[in-house]
């Protein structure tokens, strides 16, 4: 199997490939799917835009994957180095909207800022949640040591007098594809609630504050970890909302993308995540809470670990390395990735839980910041999707919901306050 | 702080309604001064940029009309075979094209589409009649045609955007029954207007095959007894 040479990519060249799993996203760019993910922190201290454009400015050279402009080949879309002055600019009601290509100087991000808060919003063939926090985090740090605090380096703020190293600018799933590997793709049509959708760009945006230690200790009550926990959580109230429902029973599907980072010790800043899914049919009987607890636990330990990875990583290297789909005119893919899209995609799955994990800061960054929300793309179908962070003792889920109904917030922030998890609740809708 | 009564959860202090459930926050000792929301309440669409390719594709639809007129003027002077063509690009142009070009600076009504395609499809049989056709056809058949298929379309529109939506088999049956209606008034205009022209019931055999199939799916999806009794006869 001939594999893109990457390593010649690097260096100081004045373009590059998009890597394996961003190969997608922009054919699939469109109104109501976005593929932009949000991450914003909240600091101690105001907001000034002229700073904020200064540490902007002074971190983008450590990033090279983030200073890019999508152009189209002929076989394929490609990055290419952006000399212009980055943006930043006031944040809105409407988050998480589709990025145009000739819009924000031809930046495939964009840096808002609000009050104290800090807000990235990035399109997904740039990197995932983890490069998004990343990328934040170390701004965040410039921002402050502008400000004239003492902020070193560290976790996940990056030493800006080093230079961007190969490991983080790789494309990490060519790497660690294991070849010969393959796993079939769920392609049956899933249970979905939906509703009457917003107006184009706008969403609705829930997040509900919980003290981590308090969620720990709900999720390990029941065996089980926190990522696990939630995914339970939805699996319950989908079912309970389809049971409601008169019509056919479908399996109900939850997608878990999943950090490849840790299982192969990867350093990339680019994406390194594909999605397990956990399902349970409501055709094989009633589930209990507990019942779906351990069933997803159970499965998401089964299935992660580096085998499977390596195979889920090595079916979607396939088609960017077949010598047919290599030879196909972009067009013709990007129209291939829509028709695919539009049958699987999220009528696969019913909505979509993603975990950032925690966020790492060296010891005197984190007096100064406050909390962190973490948003993943608003979906073409699914009402929830969802995206967790926790940052020193607060753990934030944030909804993001196309549809005028919040039924799916609604009975998931209620069935957390009835297990006895007390949550703050904050929207853009008020 | 406030709480939500209904849904249990801590609100932001900003907040004059729960945002899961929307019912409204009483705190009897909230400060005077509102509390900053947590989100701008700015909404800031992004730029559309369809217009470029509205603009190009003008440009292209515009290059045959502009070869075709001199070569029709010059070469085969009193026809009008360019006209047609001219015709036809403007209409398509206008169907496909103009929406892009001026969506921003129309009211969004699906009705107010339907009302305008329908005088451009007119306008463009119009161009026919005149240039290739003698007698009244325009006026006595065409017109009307449109006009009630202007009409029954508004019609649909308003059944399917209901608020309450109704189910697809209901939504399958209406849209038939538009259809048999349709026919039937083209059958009638057909009738009335040109009474010698022999028609062989196109019309009449689509209104009845419409018919039937609306009640069906009506009576399907209505009836409870008749679904079960379709399932009784026609199990497998």
């Amino acid at each position: 199997m001939s594999k893109p040479k990457q390593e010649k990519q690097w260096a100081d060249k004045p373009w590059f490939r998009l890597d394996n799993a961003a190969l997608i996203f922009p054919g699939q760019n469109s109104e109501q799917w976005s593929n932009v993910i949000r991450i914003s922190v909240d600091l101690t201290v105001p907001i000034e835009p002229q700073r904020l454009k200064q540490a902007l400015c002074d971190i983008l050279p450590r990033f090279p994957t983030m200073a890019v402009q999508l152009k189209k080949g002929f076989f394929w879309y490609y990055f290419e180095k952006n000399e212009n002055e980055p943006v930043v600019r006031p944040d809105s009601n409407n988050q998480g909207v589709r990025i145009q290509y000739h819009e924000n100087n031809r930046f495939l991000f964009r840096v808002f800022y609000y009050r104290n808060r800090i807000a990235l919003e990035a399109f997904h063939a740039l990197t995932d949640g983890y490069g998004c926090a990343v990328f934040l985090s170390t701004l965040a740090a410039q921002y402050l040591r502008l400000c004239g605090h003492e902020i070193s380096c560290g976790g996940m703020v990056l030493d800006l007098s080093e230079k961007p190293k190969p490991e983080e600018l790789e494309d990490a799933f060519i790497r660690n594809a294991t070849p010969g590997a393959t796993l079939p793709r769920g392609t049956h049509k899933v249970y979905h609630k939906t509703g009457v959708s917003l107006p184009t760009h706008t969403f609705h945006i829930i997040t509900g504050n919980m003290p981590v230690d308090r969620v720990k200790q709900r999720a390990a009550a029941r065996g089980a970890t926190v990522t696990e926990y939630f995914t339970a959580v939805l699996l319950k109230i989908y079912l309970d909302f389809q049971k409601q429902e008169a019509g056919r029973q479908r399996e109900v599907v939850i997608q878990v993308p999943v950090n490849g980072r840790k299982a192969f010790g990867a350093k990339t800043l680019r994406n390194m995540s594909v999605c397990y899914t956990v399902g349970a049919d409501p055709n094989l009987g009633t589930y209990t809470f507990e019942e779906l607890v351990r069933q997803t636990s159970l499965w998401l330990r089964y299935v992660n670990n580096k085998k499977t990875l390596g195979a889920m990583f090595n079916s979607n290297v396939q088609l960017q390395t077949s010598p047919l789909l290599r030879r196909i005119p972009l067009f013709i893919k990007d129209f291939g990735i829509r028709l695919s899209f539009h049958f699987t995609a999220e009528k696969t799955n019913t909505a979509l839980f993603t975990n950032l994990g925690v966020i790492d800061l060296p010891a005197d960054m984190r007096p100064f910041v406050e909390s962190y929300i973490f948003m993943p793309s608003v979906g073409k179908l699914n009402g929830g999707r969802m995206g967790a962070v926790s940052f020193g003792s607060t753990l934030s889920v944030t909804v993001a919901n196309r549809y005028r109904e919040t039924d799916v917030e609604r009975a998931f922030f209620r069935f957390l306050i009835q297990d006895g998890v007390p949550v703050k609740i904050i929207s853009n809708f008020t | 702080m406030s709480y939500c009564v209904n849904c249990g959860v801590e609100l932001d202090d900003s907040a004059s309604v729960c945002a899961l459930c929307q019912t409204p926050v009483v705190h009897p000792n909230k400060p005077e001064k509102a509390a900053e929301p947590p989100y701008p309440q700015i909404v800031v669409m992004p730029e559309e940029r369809k217009r470029y390719s509205a603009i190009v594709a003008s440009l292209v639809m515009l290059l045959p009309i502009l070869v075709c007129i001199p070569i029709n003027h010059f070469i085969t002077p009193g026809t009008y075979w360019s006209v047609y063509l001219a015709a036809t690009l403007i209409l398509l142009w206008i169907y496909f094209v103009t929406p892009f070009l001026i969506r921003h600076k129309l009211p969004h009504s699906p009705y107010i589409s339907l009302v305008l395609d329908g005088a451009i499809t007119a306008a463009y049989i119009y161009v026919m009649y005149h240039y290739n056709s003698s007698g009244s056809w325009f006026y006595r058949i065409a017109l009307p045609m449109i006009g009630v298929f202007v009409l029954l379309g508004c019609v649909l529109i308003r059944y399917l955007t209901k608020k309450k939506k109704p189910s697809t088999m209901r939504r399958i049956a209406f849209a038939l029954a538009m259809v048999a209606l349709y026919a039937a008034a083209a059958e009638c205009i057909f009738l009335i207007s040109m009474p010698s022209l022999i028609v062989d019931c196109v019309a009449l055999s689509v209104f009845f095959t419409a018919t039937v199939l609306a009640v069906f799916l009506r009576l399907a999806s209505d009836s409870k007894r008749f679904r079960a009794w379709l399932s009784r006869k026609f199990f497998t």
